[in-house]
This record gives C-alpha cells, sequence and structure tokens, in this order.
C-alpha cells in the first residue's frame, strides 16, 4: 500500500511539476531566433513569482546604454533604432513582411521614414520579395537591412 | 557627500578641452566674491523652505517616498545612496536641508553630481524657492538632458500584462508603464518595469525572501517590445494598454523622478511593496494631486491600481494586444479539423508548405494554416522543442509560401475583444447564505447559516468577465458555520492557498491541469465526530473543452492531513476528481464534481463527494448561488443544500 501512496505523491507532484515553463531570459542577439527560453522551475517558485513577473534580468536602464550591436549594415548605418530594432525583432518582422502587414512591418516602415501614402506599397514590396529579403537560414539584421533596402531602392 | 556620490558620474566621455577651459575660469572668477557669497545665499534658502516649511510638502514626500506608520516617518526606499542626509530616510527636514547643501556646495563638480543625481529634487526646489540662477553652481544636467532628446518623450501608457490561466507565476498580472514619443510607433516606445532583481531559483527560498522583503526592487527601461515580446509572445499574456491622460510636463515630471530612481533599490516585498504599488511612485511625482500611493493597505493587487488610476481619471479607454497564443486559438477557431490536421502536418514537417499549396484549397484557407504554421513553429522554437536548424528551416519554408499568397481580400484577424480586467468583480469577496444539511445517524439533521469571506481573488464560478478562463486563485478564503441544532459555530474550512488551473487540451495545445490547496479543513472520524485538520492536497491532470458539455477534467490527486484527532495524528491518500464546468450563460454557470479518495496511512478510510454547484452573477459585482453536495466517508452519508450571496468588494 505504501508503494502505491508513493508512486500516487511522486505522479501527482510531477504532473504539477509539468505544468510549468520557467520565467523568459531576457532576449537581445542577432541572426535568427531571438527568442530563447530557459527551463523549467518549481512550484512555488512560479506561485511567488506572481508579483515580481518574471523580469527576472537585472538590466537597469538599456536605454542610455544601447543593446550590444554585432556590425552595422552600409545602408542606414547611422540609423541605430532600426539596427536596434531588426537585430531584436527579426522573427515577428519575417512573419509580418510574409503576410503582408503587422504591426511589426509598420514600425520597421517608421523607422525607414517612408511616408504614409508609400506604407502600402512597401508593404507589398517587401512580401514580394520575401525570398530575396530572407534568402539563407544564417543571415543577420545586417543582410536583412540591406537586402531590404536593396529591394526598396532606399537607404 | 563624496562617499554618496563617488559612484555616479554622468558625465559624458567627449566634452571638449574648450569646456575645461571655461569651467575652469568661470571657477577662477567666482573664487574670490561667490565664495563668500554662495554660504549666504545658501542660509537665505535654507530659512525660506523652513519658513514654507518645504519639508513636509507632499511633493517632497512623494519624491522621497516617505510614508507616515505607526513608528513614525519613514521613506520606502532602502538604498542608503538615495539620502543625503545621514538619517535622510526618517528625516524630511534634514533630508532636504542635506539636499540644498549639496546643490550649494562650493566644488562645482560636486554640486554638478548632485543635480544630476536628482534632477527631480532641484528642480521641484528651484520652482519653490526661485533660485538665483546666477548663484546656483550649476544648474543643470546635460546627462539627462540628452537622455531626454533621445526619448523624446510625448505620452505615456499604462500597461498591463494580464495573467495566463496556467500559469500561477503570471496569477495576479502586473503593470508597468510605457513612455511614448511622438514620431515613432508603441513597439519603439520605452517601457519602465519596477521588478525584484537576483531572485533565488529555490522556490521556498524564493517565497520566504519575497514575503519578508529580502529582494531588491529596482526601476528598469527596456524598449517595449522586448516586453511584448516576454509577455504576449513568450509567457502567453494578453496585454492590456490603457493610455494615460497626462500632459508632456507631466511625463517630464515622472521621467525626472525615474531619473533619481536609477541604479536606487527598495526592498520588494510581494504583497503590498510590489511592481504595481512602487510604479505609482511615478505617476504621483508627474501629477501630485492623485495620491495613488496612499489608498492601499495589506496588499496591492495589480487591477486595483488601474481602477484606483481609472477612479482619479488618469486612464479611461483601453487597447487589447492578444497574445501569441490567443492568435493562434483564433486561427484555429477558423479551421475545421481536416484543415486543422493539415496544419498540423506542415507543422511536424510532414508536409511541405510548397506542397500545401498544391492541395485543392481556398486561398483563405491556405493564408490562415500558413500564417498559423509561422507562429506555432515560433512557440515550439522557444519551449525548445525544436532545434535552430529546424526552426529556422521550417519557419522560412512557412514565410517564403506565405508571402508568394499575397494579402487577400479583407484579409486581417478580427480578434473579439474580452472584457477588460478592470471591469470584472472586485478581488474580495463575503458570502453570506443558508443551508440544510441531513447529517448521519449520529447527528440531528439541522438548518445552518453561513458566512465565507475571500480577500483575493477568483474561483471558478466566479464570472469570468474580465478574468482569465478555467482559473481559480483563492488567499486565505474562510468559511464560519452555525449549525442550529447543535446550537454550535463551526469553521468549516480556512484555505490558505487554493490554485485551480484547468486548460483544455486540443490538437496543437497540450497543457497540463493541475491543482494545489492548503489549508484548514474538517475531517470524518468514525463514529461521526469531525475534528479540524491542516491539509494539503495537490493533482494534476487533463482538461478538454466540449462544446456541449463545457470544460471537462479529471485529476489525480494526493493528500496530507495532519491533526490530533486522527489515528496516528495524520491521513494519508490518493484520489481524483472528475468535473464538469459550463457557462451556460455569460453570467450563469455550474459545476459538477465526483471526488474518490482512499485514505491508506494513519487514519484509513475512504470517501467519496459529489458537489453541483451553480452560480449567477446578478451585477459584476454581486451573485447568487444553490449548492448542493453530498459525502460518503468512514461509512457514513451527510447531504447538505445551501444558497448563498455573494458581494465583492
Amino acid at each position: 500500500m505504501k508503494k502505491v501512496l508513493l508512486i500516487g505523491l511522486v505522479m501527482s507532484f510531477m504532473t504539477v511539476g509539468l505544468a510549468y515553463a520557467g520565467p523568459p531570459k531576457d532576449n537581445c542577439g542577432c541572426g535568427w531566433g531571438t527568442m530563447l527560453f530557459e527551463g523549467k522551475s518549481g512550484l512555488v517558485h512560479q506561485v511567488l513569482a506572481a508579483t515580481t513577473n518574471g523580469s527576472f534580468g537585472n538590466q537597469t536602464f538599456g536605454i542610455s546604454s544601447g543593446s550590444a550591436m554585432c556590425e552595422k549594415p552600409a545602408s542606414f548605418a547611422s540609423n541605430e533604432p532600426l539596427n536596434r530594432f531588426v537585430a531584436d525583432n527579426m522573427d515577428n518582422l519575417a512573419r509580418d513582411i510574409a503576410m503582408g502587414q503587422g504591426e511589426y512591418l509598420d514600425t520597421l516602415a517608421a523607422l525607414m521614414e517612408v511616408p504614409m501614402e508609400e506604407r502600402n506599397e512597401f508593404s507589398v514590396t517587401l512580401q514580394a520579395n520575401f525570398p530575396d529579403i530572407f534568402p539563407a537560414d544564417s543571415i543577420t539584421h545586417v543582410d536583412v537591412i540591406e537586402n531590404i533596402a536593396r529591394v526598396t531602392q532606399r537607404g | 557627500m563624496t562617499r554618496v556620490f563617488g559612484r555616479y558620474g554622468f558625465a559624458r566621455g567627449s566634452v571638449s578641452p574648450f569646456f575645461f577651459l571655461v569651467l575652469a575660469l568661470l571657477s577662477l572668477l567666482s573664487e574670490g566674491n561667490g565664495g563668500a557669497q554662495e554660504p549666504a545665499y545658501l542660509d537665505s534658502l535654507l530659512a525660506r523652505s523652513e519658513r514654507l516649511r518645504l519639508h513636509d510638502d507632499p511633493y517632497w514626500w512623494i519624491l522621497l517616498h516617505y510614508k507616515q506608520s505607526l513608528f513614525g516617518v519613514r521613506s520606502l526606499v532602502d538604498d542608503p545612496d538615495f539620502f543625503l542626509a545621514e538619517d535622510g530616510k526618517h528625516n524630511p527636514r534634514g533630508e532636504l536641508e542635506a539636499t540644498l547643501r549639496g546643490f550649494f556646495q562650493p566644488d562645482r563638480e560636486e554640486a554638478g553630481k548632485c543635480v544630476c543625481r536628482f534632477i527631480a529634487r532641484f528642480t521641484w526646489l528651484q520652482e519653490q524657492l526661485g533660485f538665483d540662477m546666477s548663484k546656483v553652481p550649476v544648474s543643470e544636467c546635460p546627462a539627462f538632458n540628452e537622455t531626454v532628446e533621445e526619448i523624446n518623450p510625448a505620452s505615456a501608457t499604462l500597461i498591463f500584462p494580464t495573467s495566463y490561466v496556467n500559469s500561477p507565476a503570471s496569477m495576479f498580472g502586473h503593470t508597468l508603464i510605457s513612455i511614448e514619443t511622438s514620431t515613432k510607433s508603441k513597439l519603439m516606445s520605452h517601457a519602465i518595469n519596477y521588478s525584484a532583481t537576483g531572485v533565488d531559483r529555490n522556490g521556498f527560498l524564493f517565497a520566504f525572501k519575497g514575503i519578508f522583503g529580502f529582494y531588491e526592487g529596482y526601476f528598469s527601461i527596456l524598449p517595449y517590445y522586448k516586453k511584448v515580446a516576454e509577455y504576449g509572445d513568450i509567457s502567453n499574456r494578453d496585454i492590456w494598454e490603457y493610455p494615460l491622460h497626462l500632459t508632456e510636463e507631466e511625463v517630464l515630471r515622472m521621467l525626472r523622478h525615474l531619473w533619481e530612481l536609477q541604479e536606487i533599490y527598495s526592498h520588494y516585498y510581494f504583497f503590498d511593496e510590489n511592481c504595481s504599488y512602487t510604479l505609482l511612485f511615478l505617476l504621483d511625482s508627474a501629477r501630485p494631486s492623485l495620491h495613488l500611493t496612499d489608498g492601499f493597505r495589506l496588499w496591492v493587487m495589480p487591477v486595483d491600481t488601474i481602477r484606483a488610476q481609472e477612479k482619479k481619471g488618469i486612464i479611461d479607454q483601453a487597447e487589447y494586444r492578444p497574445s501569441k497564443a490567443t492568435r493562434m486559438e483564433y486561427i484555429i477557431s477558423l479551421l475545421d479539423t481536416d484543415e486543422q490536421r493539415l496544419a498540423l502536418a506542415v507543422i511536424r514537417g510532414e508536409l511541405e508548405p510548397a506542397d500545401l499549396l498544391e492541395k485543392d484549397l481556398d486561398l483563405e484557407t491556405e493564408v490562415r494554416i500558413l500564417d498559423l504554421v509561422m507562429e506555432y513553429v515560433q512557440v515550439q522554437y522557444t519551449k525548445e522543442e525544436l532545434t535552430k536548424e529546424e526552426y529556422v528551416e521550417r519557419f522560412l519554408e512557412a514565410s517564403k509560401a506565405r508571402s508568394s499568397l499575397g494579402r487577400p481580400e479583407g484579409y486581417g484577424y478580427d480578434i473579439p475583444t474580452p472584457s477588460r480586467p478592470d471591469q470584472g468583480h472586485k478581488p474580495n469577496r463575503l458570502s453570506i447564505g443558508v443551508g440544510y444539511r441531513a447529517w448521519d445517524d449520529f447527528h440531528e439533521d439541522s438548518l445552518y447559516q453561513e458566512i465565507r469571506f475571500r480577500p483575493t481573488y477568483h474561483d471558478l464560478l466566479d464570472s469570468d468577465k474580465g478574468y482569465g478562463r478555467g482559473a481559480q486563485i483563492e488567499f486565505f478564503s474562510g468559511t464560519l458555520r452555525y449549525y442550529n441544532s447543535a446550537d454550535r459555530v463551526e469553521l468549516e474550512r480556512l484555505d490558505l492557498l487554493n490554485i485551480v488551473s484547468l486548460a483544455p487540451r486540443n490538437r496543437f495545445f497540450k497543457p497540463v491541469s493541475w491543482k494545489v490547496n492548503t489549508g484548514l479543513r474538517q475531517a470524518d472520524l468514525q463514529g461521526g465526530d469531525r475534528t479540524l485538520v491542516y491539509s494539503l492536497n495537490v493533482g494534476g491532470g487533463l482538461s478538454y473543452d466540449n462544446r456541449i458539455l463545457g470544460l471537462c477534467y479529471g485529476m489525480f490527486e494526493t493528500e496530507i492531513d495532519l491533526g490530533g484527532g486522527l489515528s496516528n495524528a495524520h491521513s494519508i491518500g490518493f484520489g481524483g476528481t472528475l468535473g464538469i464546468l459550463k457557462k451556460i450563460t455569460e453570467a450563469w454557470k455550474f459545476h459538477l464534481l465526483f471526488r474518490p479518495f482512499y485514505f491508506v496511512l494513519g487514519e484509513q478510510y475512504e470517501s467519496l463527494e459529489w458537489a453541483f454547484l451553480q452560480q449567477y452573477a446578478i451585477f459584476t459585482n454581486m451573485a447568487f448561488s444553490l449548492e448542493l453536495a453530498g459525502k460518503e466517508a468512514q461509512g457514513l452519508y451527510q447531504t447538505e443544500a445551501g444558497a448563498l450571496v455573494h458581494l465583492y468588494f
């Protein structure tokens, strides 16, 4: 009987344990896969992370320092916010470009100072040229910005 | 003074030699007469501030986070670097004097650091005392000005990532503030976040330290898109954005105060001095008449801070930003079973996205499937279910195929906006009820009256309006009953913690449902007696959503009961719950459940409970419920029927 109970206990704790995904890691990087995830963690931790809300990074005042950048593209080299945005949001930006619309695409257009009346054409051009903008799996934000500049003839 | 400011320097690297030359000349010029004049001017300012009793001014108290407590005045800020006076944490007057002395010290460099360190104090004192600018050693902070120029603040928004059903870490939600620039998009705004740092991985340590304030909370600023990724994409939490009605000047005041708080810690307490409460100091600093930090006791729920801000009129509208999970669920809801299977085939790599386009599907369906696939593989990657190579390949293939389909007419996902969190029921609940209990052979059947109180937050039968579905989170919930026939009051139960998370599974998502319940409850003994025990019950299982039945779930559970009345003072067992939770209308829900349990160690017995519970929300903050329940334990059978009125406040 004791064995049954023990198995029962272990099982129920295990199932409880499975239900959690750990807190997100602070993400910042170049190239693909900017969203990385950390492993799982315990119950009470999760329960009481309630009000701290998972910002486990202690990055204080990121704005003035700027995030670590790999390199800068030739076009838009001086547009630091654009570089940072594309580097940090490659995946969502690629999705929006493939869909031909979305907030990340709008933000890209705003950062590249595309006039409002040209935004639609901008989106259509990017969508139509998706394979040229994201040609391979190892490209970086630098390539992406340069490819975008090329296909839209901006920069 | 040097000790305090030694660590801080905001001077930028590229200052021209000419600047130093001018500075040197200026200081030479002021050596002679200025050195003698400044102390006199400082004295007059000190006297004037004393006359005006500036140290009692509410704004000074806001800037220093002073609060009157039973033991006198204290600042909620704990970092010694935040104070210039030795006893600044408890002495508003001394701190004000030390601050003025700091700004007017003869050493120009030190004075400059002081101004840069405390730009909000400087600006406010200057406004109150009308500094003679020719007598102020340093009158501005270039580093702060540069930052303001960079941020270009135009407006501010209160951000509320809601809780997600299956993640207790998110249980009450969270608040942060974003500062928008006039030109850029929302994603590029700056998110101001207050959070505990250096937290432990060990759960119990984390709990203990968090409750008793062992962690240090710091403010941080990150691009808002990082917060959207963290909450919306990774944690599956929908986000609400409430534009704050603040003027540009008020936003600037908020930034000045935030500037003062950089690298300054306060002890972080989960329940009261938490993210949402500390954030209110920023709003009070923006507009002191709000008095937002005054109105809270014991604990601060993020959604309550939103209600408070609404009451003060600085927010009214809200925008909904559905999480990635919500977006995917919505797309799934548009696909029929065959289409869902096709989507899964693409997700699993069994069907090439290019081949999907060869199938005889209409354009709209192809678009939906590929949109879903792109989002889904992103999630798989964040969950480490795909390697980077697999992810990139599948994501790129799907994106390429999707881009070839263009934008069909009328394209877009019009995800329905749920009720706002601040428009749901309030978290405190007081319930009053009557009922009848048909007892066993040893007791007379009896009428009873009962009273229940729950300070937080939501249970399965409470209206979902403004809350996540299938989630229950209760703390310190208790029930007292008066039995007429026995003329006795009994504590039926007192839950310290009662959490249930029912997350339905489907073809695409396989979450696990679980529960934790711990506290005092009545256990049945042989011969019909009852005894109060401390009980810990945990369980895990599965839930499924059925269109007709509602949310159906099954859980495997174990329970440990401890109490002097039990044989060998304990009772340990296992069992489970099978239940159906159904929303009949927006206001009306029922919950049917069965709970067989086998206690095999200590006090040994079997029990079978069932319950049929219904609740109807008459108003947002008032509900009515009918409860029918039965229990067979220790060979005895009891049933009861009760009716309750619930008031939320």
